[in-house]
């Protein structure tokens, strides 16, 4: 029998979190192909108009007689597509910022916390409101800046913890001990071991970032109509939960699998046993 | 004759919570060319905290007091500046660390490990620095080189991962090696083989040792020359035959005395 930390799914659930993201993954690169109708066309609102599922229109019809199944497909891509860029940001800007911090002396790393502190006592969600009612609606890519450039205060600070435990290391010593510069030492030697937290640091902002564009976006505040993304279609049903189910579940089923699957497959990670079989 | 290595009144403090802790107060000795040296003292003597002085490297909250000196070839390396200070290291000087499984990084390949002292001193060429690692990690005795190469350190064992530190820090022929403690984490049957090996490419290349230990075995082994460390200053140095036979200072007796021994028909 092996023993197995408790919260450790197992490898079924694990895989299945897999081949679903990785689904979500194809679905998102290929939808403008896939898609059988322009998600953006209305099809005839007098006789088309939020028609249920059927073959014709598998996931059915919205208010003005868009094809709901086309918009999905093409709404994972734009949600997708906006995590996806918004996570880089978080991870890029997160470990410059974590890893210069942990490196540098006593007062630069004062400061540059404070700023994260600061960011961190800043309701995010306020800020985005007050953003975009200046901005009005937003197109997906300066949504995932928003979101990016706001989401990363939490990321700098895993780094920053690692990188101040890592740089007194031995080896990172013995490397200074043979004449490695502070810029190669900070790539090679420090940025590496922060790796397997920065992962399980992503996959937490990966879970967060894909409900908060849905989010905004069902608000209203997110991205601009017409494109589709999976907020925007639940915006769309906001008034006929009732009478157009078809609009409210489908993409709420998209959201709740693909968090889901990451939350999965975070676990996984994060419990991988040490130098056991990845 | 300038000695390769001359320390002049080095003194070593830190700082933490509790205030200033002096480590090296007022020490001064000299390697010469090709010459393997102990340093020898208990645990917190500040045998270590020299050996950092002299590499630059003390961690954050280390200082060097002022008066000291580290000449190394007659030049002031504590008055270098840094850039020009790292290009000494690992390639005029050089140090090999006590503990090889934390000296080494977990996640980098060993080869490429020892091919980064090459590459951070001027080699271009990503294949010849690799070669050179290869035929340096054959050179420490270690079994299939190449295939070694891409191992991480935690598929070796401590001697092999010794061997490694070794080769890293022999690359370059550095003129002097600091070995703190090179052998005291490893078992005792490696001990003495990576003990051989050190002092078998110390006579290949010409290097100096400054050997670190608190094992008078060791110095009994490896040294001609050997000096004796406590709370920061050098109380006695002398040959090894003279240490061990004729000891001047209290301290050393007290040592030599603390030496386990195995007696007859005990």
């Amino acid at each position: 029998m092996t023993l197995r930390p408790r919260l450790r799914p197992g490898r079924l659930p694990a895989r299945i979190a897999a081949a679903t993201l990785a689904v979500l993954a194809l679905v998102a690169l290929l939808a403008p192909w896939i898609a059988p109708y322009d998600p953006a066309r209305s099809g005839d609102t007098a006789t088309e108009r939020l028609l249920p599922p059927s073959g014709a229109h598998l996931f059915g019809t919205d208010a003005i007689a868009r094809d709901v199944f086309s918009r999905l497909l093409v709404g994972t891509s734009v949600s997708l597509g906006t995590a996806a860029l918004a996570l880089t940001i978080v991870v890029v800007v997160g470990m410059a910022w974590g890893g210069v911090a942990g490196m540098a002396g006593p007062r630069t790393d004062r400061w540059m916390m404070r700023v994260v502190d600061a960011l961190l006592a800043t309701p995010r969600l306020l800020v985005l409101l007050a953003l975009v009612a200046f901005t009005g609606r937003l197109s997906p890519m300066a949504l995932a800046l928003l979101i990016g450039l706001t989401s990363w205060p939490p990321m700098s600070r895993i780094v920053r913890a690692q990188v101040r435990e890592i740089a007194v290391a031995d080896y990172v010593t013995a490397a200074r001990a043979v004449g490695v510069p502070f810029g190669r030492i900070l790539a090679r030697h420090v940025l590496p071991g922060t790796v397997p937290a920065v992962l399980a640091g992503a996959v937490m902002t990966l879970a967060a970032v894909v409900p908060l564009e849905a989010a905004l976006t069902f608000f209203g505040v997110g991205i601009a109509p017409p494109t589709p993304s999976w907020g925007a279609i639940l915006h769309d049903a906001r008034d006929r939960t009732l009478d157009a189910w078809w609009l409210l579940v489908f993409p709420s089923l998209a959201i709740a699998a693909t968090v889901l699957s990451v939350n999965v497959l975070g676990e996984r990670l994060q419990h991988r046993p040490p130098g056991g079989p990845r | 004759m300038t000695p390769l290595l001359s320390v002049e009144n080095l003194r070593v403090a830190f700082a933490d919570r509790h205030g200033v802790r002096v480590a090296v107060d007022g020490t001064s000795f000299a390697v010469a060319q090709g010459e393997v040296v102990a340093l020898v003292g208990e645990s917190g003597s500040g045998k270590s905290a020299t050996a950092l002085a002299i590499m630059g490297i003390l961690p954050e909250n280390g200082r060097v007091g002022p008066g000291s000196a580290v000449r190394l070839d007659g030049q002031d390396l504590l008055a270098m500046p840094e850039r020009e200070l790292r290009g000494l290291r690992g390639r005029r000087i050089a140090m090999v660390f006590q503990e090889p499984a934390a000296a080494l990084n977990p996640v980098m390949k060993v080869g490429d490990q020892v091919a980064e002292v090459a590459i951070v001193h001027g080699e271009r060429d990503r294949r010849a620095a690799r070669a050179r690692a290869v035929a340096m990690l054959e050179r420490v005795g270690l079994p299939d080189a190449a295939a070694l190469y891409d191992a991480y350190p935690h598929e070796l064992s401590g001697g092999m991962r010794q061997r490694v530190m070794i080769a890293a820090a022999l690359l370059l022929e550095p003129a002097l090696v600091i070995a703190d403690e090179p052998t005291s984490a490893l078992d005792v049957t490696v001990q003495a083989q990576v003990l051989r090996l050190l002092l078998e490419l110390q006579r290949a290349s010409g290097t100096a040792i400054l050997l670190i230990t608190h094992d008078l075995g060791v110095v009994a082994e490896t040294c001609e020359r050997a000096m004796v460390m406590r709370a920061g200053r050098i109380v006695e140095t002398a040959s090894v035959d003279d240490l061990f036979h004729a000891p001047t200072h209290e301290y050393t007796r007290e040592l030599l005395a603390a030496m386990p021994r195995i007696r007859k028909g005990a």
